[in-house]
C-alpha cells in the first residue's frame, strides 16, 4: 500500500499541494491528471521520496518513506522523469543496467531481466546501439525499461513495487503511446502498482483503474475514470468547454468543443 | 557496463587497460635514463637494484645517487600527480555533469595555490608558531582547505537546488580563479626576492622540487582515490542520469557528493602543495580515456589514472629535455598541449549544441 495522510507541500511561501488522504493499492494502475501547474509532477516527486514534505506524510506498507533504507526503497519504487539529460556514450544495454543498481542479483538474471525489459518496451535489437544517437523517443523507451529492470521486470518478485512515471508518453507517435501503455498494463500484472502523470484523459480513461483529479494543489476526486472524468469536473478543473462523444462501440471520449 | 562475458567492447577495454599499464611501466624507465646526465638501460637497472654492487663502479654509483636523490622521485611524483589530477577531473566532471569541468579551469587549483601561497609566504611572517608546528605539512593542509573552499564556493554559486548550469559553472571557476589570482598578486608583493623566484616557478607548475616526502603524499592520497573508486564507480554512472535518478537507484547521493569532493581537493590540494598548478591534465586524460574505454567509472577511473601518470611523466621528460640543461616548466607545456585540446572539445559542444 502506499498511502498519503495529511500531506501538503510548499514551495517557497506558496502550499503546492495538499492532500488530507489517498491510498493506492499496487496491482493497479492510477493516472494523475489535471490542468497545468495543478502539482500532478509534485504528487509524484513527493511519492518518490525525490521532495521532503513540509507535513504530513508518505507511508509505503506502513512505514514511512523517510524510514526505509535507500536501496530497500530502491527496490520497490522507480521514477521515470519527464526528461533526461543523460549525454553520456553508454550504450542502450548499460542504461538499462543501471536500473539493476539496487539489486543483488546473479548476473544471469540482470541479463535476462534487462534482455526482457529491452523486448518490451520494443528494443530488442537496440541492446548495442549508443544511447546518444537514438532519436527522443526511442530514449524515452530506453528510460522506461531501466524502470522496468529495476521492478524486477520478468523476474519472480511478490513484494509490492511501484512505478511512478511522469507523462511516460510524452515524446511517442500513437502506435508506441499504446504499446507503452500495455506495458504499464502488464507491470500491474506482476503486481507493481503503476501511477502515471497524463495528459491525454481519453488515455487515463482507456488504459487506467484509478484516476487521481487534481486542481490547484488539491485532489478533486479519486476513483475509476467513469466516475472521476465528467464533464462537470473536468469543465471546472480545466476552465474550458468540453464535451462527451459516445462512439458506435459505446466508449466515451472527451473532446474540447469547437 | 558490458554485463555479457566475451562482450566485443569488454575485450577490446581490456586490451586497452593492458597497453596502458604497459605504458604506465615503460614510460618512468625512457623519464629515468634521460636528463642532465644520460644512461643506458642495463646501466640504469644495475643502479636501481639495490643488491648489486658498485664499489668497484664508481660511475654507476654516481648514476644511483643522481637516481636516487634527483631523478627517481621525481618520476614517481609526477606519475602520482598526474594520477592524482586525472582522477580528480574525471570524478569532477561527473559531479558537475560537465566534460569541461577541470580542477584548473574550475579555480579548485586557483584556490589551493591561493592557500598554499598564504602558507608560504603570509603565515611564517604572522604566526610563526603556526607555521613552526606544521612544518612540513603547513602547505598541503592550506591547499587542501583552499581546494575544498574553492569546490564549495563554486557549488554555491552555480549550483541551485541539485541543479548545476554548465555555463553558471565555469562563470563561477573564473570568478574564482581572478579573486584567487588577485590574492596571489597581493601576496607577490609581500614576498621576498627569494621567495618570489621559487614561487613563480612554482604557480607556472613544475615537478622540480620533488623529494620523497612529497612522492609519499601523494601517492597515500591516490592510493585513497583508487580505494574508494570501486564503491564509488556504480554511484558516479548513476548520476550521469541526474541527482535524483541517482538517489532513485538507492545511492546515497549526498554522502557520495561529500566523498567526491573531499577525495578531488585532496588530489588536487597535495598535487598544488608540491607541483603548483599543472593544468588541463585534469581535463585532457578523461575526456580522452572516455572516448577510449567509455563513461563506465568501473574502468574511466583506472584508465584515467594511468593515462594520467603516463601524460605526466612523458610531460616532465619532454621539459627537462627540450631546452636541456636549463628546463621548462611543466605547467606551460601541459598547457600548450591541453589549449587547444579543450578549444576542441568546445566546438564539439557547440556544435552538438547547434544540432540538437
Amino acid at each position: 500500500m502506499l498511502e498519503i495522510k495529511k500531506l501538503s507541500i510548499r514551495r517557497g511561501p506558496r502550499e503546492v499541494l495538499t492532500i488530507d488522504q489517498l491510498s493506492l493499492a499496487p496491482g493497479q494502475a492510477t493516472a494523475i491528471v489535471g490542468p497545468n501547474g495543478a502539482g500532478k509532477s509534485t504528487l509524484l516527486l513527493a511519492l518518490a521520496g525525490l521532495l521532503q514534505p513540509s507535513h504530513g506524510e508518505i507511508l509505503l506498507d506502513g512505514k514511512p518513506l523517510n524510514d526505509w533504507p535507500l536501496r530497500e526503497l530502491a527496490q520497490r519504487r522507480a521514477y521515470l522523469a519527464q526528461q533526461f539529460s543523460l549525454n553520456a556514450a553508454f550504450s542502450v544495454t548499460d542504461v538499462v543496467a543501471l536500473g539493476r543498481s539496487p539489486h543483488k542479483t546473479p548476473r544471469e538474471q540482470d541479463q535476462h531481466c534487462i534482455d526482457s525489459a529491452l523486448q518490451a518496451v520494443g528494443l530488442a535489437d537496440f541492446g548495442d546501439r549508443a544511447y546518444p544517437r537514438l532519436s527522443g523517443g526511442e530514449q524515452q523507451r530506453v528510460h522506461l525499461a531501466r524502470v522496468l529492470a529495476q521492478l524486477d521486470w520478468g523476474l519472480e518478485n511478490s513484494s509490492s513495487r511501484w512505478a511512478l512515471l511522469d507523462e511516460p508518453t510524452a515524446s511517442l507517435d500513437l502506435g508506441r503511446r499504446t504499446d507503452v501503455l500495455k506495458t504499464c498494463r502488464a507491470l500491474t500484472k506482476q503486481g507493481v502498482g503503476v501511477i502515471a502523470v497524463l495528459h491525454d484523459l481519453n488515455l487515463a480513461w482507456r488504459h487506467f483503474d484509478q484516476v487521481c483529479l487534481l486542481d490547484q494543489g488539491l485532489l478533486i476526486q479519486h476513483g475509476p475514470p467513469a466516475e472521476v472524468l465528467t464533464l462537470n469536473k473536468l469543465q471546472s478543473a480545466y476552465a474550458t468547454e468540453l464535451m462527451l462523444i459516445k462512439d458506435a462501440q459505446g466508449g466515451h471520449w472527451i473532446a474540447e468543443k469547437n | 557496463m558490458s554485463l555479457a562475458a566475451g562482450n566485443p567492447s569488454a575485450n577490446a577495454h581490456r586490451w586497452v587497460m593492458l597497453l596502458l599499464i604497459l605504458a604506465a611501466a615503460i614510460s618512468p624507465l625512457l623519464a629515468l635514463r634521460h636528463g642532465a646526465v644520460s644512461m643506458g638501460l642495463s646501466e640504469l637497472l644495475t643502479a636501481l637494484n639495490p643488491l648489486s654492487d658498485l664499489s668497484a663502479r664508481p660511475e654507476t654509483l654516481f648514476f644511483r645517487q643522481v637516481l636516487m636523490e634527483i631523478r627517481l622521485p621525481r618520476v614517481l611524483l609526477g606519475m602520482v600527480v598526474g594520477a592524482a589530477l586525472a582522477l580528480s577531473g574525471a570524478m569532477l566532471q561527473t559531479l558537475f555533469r560537465n566534460p569541461l569541468a577541470d580542477p584548473g579551469l574550475i579555480g579548485t587549483a586557483a584556490g589551493a595555490a591561493l592557500a598554499g601561497a598564504m602558507a608560504m609566504i603570509l603565515v611564517p611572517l604572522t604566526m610563526p608558531a603556526v607555521a613552526t608546528l606544521l612544518g612540513l605539512w603547513l602547505v598541503p593542509i592550506f591547499s587542501f582547505l583552499g581546494a575544498l573552499m574553492a569546490l564549495l564556493v563554486v557549488l554555491r554559486l552555480a549550483g541551485h537546488a541539485g541543479h548545476l548550469d554548465p555555463a553558471h559553472l565555469l562563470l563561477a571557476g573564473i570568478a574564482i580563479n581572478a579573486l584567487a589570482g588577485a590574492g596571489i598578486g597581493l601576496l607577490v608583493y609581500i614576498a621576498s626576492d627569494d621567495q618570489l623566484r621559487n614561487f613563480t616557478v612554482w604557480t607556472l607548475g613544475t615537478l622540480a622540487g620533488a623529494n620523497w616526502t612529497a612522492f609519499m603524499l601523494l601517492s597515500l592520497v591516490c592510493a585513497l582515490t583508487l580505494a574508494l573508486s570501486p564503491w564509488l564507480a556504480r554511484p558516479l554512472n548513476a548520476l550521469l542520469l541526474s541527482e535524483g535518478d541517482a538517489r532513485c537507484l538507492g545511492f546515497p547521493v549526498g554522502l557520495i557528493k561529500l566523498v567526491v569532493m573531499l577525495l578531488a581537493a585532496l588530489c588536487v590540494g597535495a598535487s598544488v602543495a608540491f607541483c603548483g598548478i599543472i593544468g588541463f591534465v585534469g581535463l585532457v586524460v578523461p575526456n580522452l580515456m572516455r572516448l577510449i574505454v567509455g563513461p563506465d567509472h568501473r574502468l574511466l577511473l583506472p584508465a584515467s589514472a594511468l593515462a594520467g601518470a603516463v601524460v605526466l611523466t612523458l610531460s616532465d621528460l619532454a621539459a627537462r629535455l627540450m631546452i636541456a640543461p636549463a628546463e621548462l616548466p611543466i605547467g606551460i607545456l601541459t598547457a600548450l598541449i591541453g589549449a587547444p585540446f579543450f578549444i576542441l572539445l568546445l566546438r564539439r559542444r557547440v556544435r552538438q549544441a547547434a544540432h540538437a
